[in-house]
């Protein structure tokens, strides 16, 4: 990243978390019968991608801090740390394959890999905080709802670039092209 | 940008599926439980035969056994995603409160040292 972050940038990583924190919190409301407990739709990534991809990677992981920060207060230290590890890998991937991988993935692809890390990181807090590999038994069946999650994010996220751009004009960092 | 389905989205989309019914099929092959370990803290506290129906406490949760099923009842979390885990029956199958540090694991056989509680 260059070395100065720009205000205007930062007010839009700012504007960026609110909105990411109120699609989590509503999305926490809703308990889908078809999920395994405690999974979510995860549609908070679309506002982390699309941070990322418009405003820089670092959008990403400010997003992040304060989407665990929001689950510290309002649910609790454990909340927050799996929050954290989960959004941190997921930030890291994101941006890694935004980066590099334009080749061969498209942001469905980064999407679901997003996913994947989140649930992988989350998974393996919840192993190490209670101490039992036997939690490994959820991992399958997070897997395969990490990519339903990572497909309907990637899909969404698709759908609504031409409405960002229209609507938000950044100095974009990222290196990859239109 | 990166408007297409890529190769790579493809590859890895269906490398997590393979690994994942790989995983599924291996440990799938699950019958009823006869037991559950509660762990607490990471070690086994107690073995409870599913057999014996009835309610205990550990670490902030409330556990019941209930024809041959078990479950979290009620926990002290602030998610209560323990008690939204509901009912267990399989081998292998588990249900934790991570705040609580409390997770039940089923088992299979009937390999445990005298029931407790």
């Amino acid at each position: 990243m260059k070395g100065n972050i720009s205000a205007k940038r930062i007010a839009l990583w700012g504007i960026f978390s609110a909105l990411a924190v109120a699609v989590s919190a509503a999305e926490s409301a809703l308990e889908l019968p078809f999920l395994p407990p405690g999974a979510k739709p995860g549609l908070s990534n679309v506002v982390t991608v699309t941070a990322a991809v418009m405003a820089g990677p670092g959008g990403a992981f400010y997003i992040t801090a304060v989407k665990s920060l929001f689950a510290l207060i309002t649910r609790g230290v454990t909340a927050f740390i799996l929050s954290f590890c989960g959004g941190m890998l997921s930030s890291a991937v994101t941006v890694f394959m935004l980066g590099k991988c334009g080749k061969y993935f498209s942001l469905v692809g980064i999407s679901v890999a997003g996913a994947f890390a989140h649930n992988t990181a989350q998974l393996a807090a919840a192993i190490i905080i209670t101490s039992s590999p036997a939690l490994m038994y959820y991992a399958p069946v997070l897997w395969i709802f990490g990519i339903v999650s990572g497909l309907l994010t990637g899909i969404i996220i698709k759908a609504v670039r031409p409405y960002t751009d229209k609507f938000i004009k950044t100095e974009s960092n990222n290196p990859t092209k239109e | 940008m990166k408007h297409r389905i890529k190769k790579g989205d493809i590859a890895l989309v269906s490398a997590i599926a393979v690994i994942s019914a790989l995983c599924l099929v291996i440990c799938g092959a699950r019958s009823k439980a006869d037991a559950a370990e509660i762990i607490y803290g990471g070690e086994v506290v107690m073995t409870k035969a599913l057999s014996e129906d009835g309610t205990f406490d550990i670490g902030g949760t409330r556990i019941e056994i209930s024809e041959g099923h078990i479950r979290f009842v009620s926990s002290d979390c602030p998610d209560k995603t323990c008690v939204k885990s509901g009912w267990l029956e399989k081998s292998g199958e588990s249900a934790a409160c991570v705040p609580n540090r409390v997770v039940i694991r089923l088992t299979g056989k009937e390999e445990y040292d005298g029931v407790t509680g």
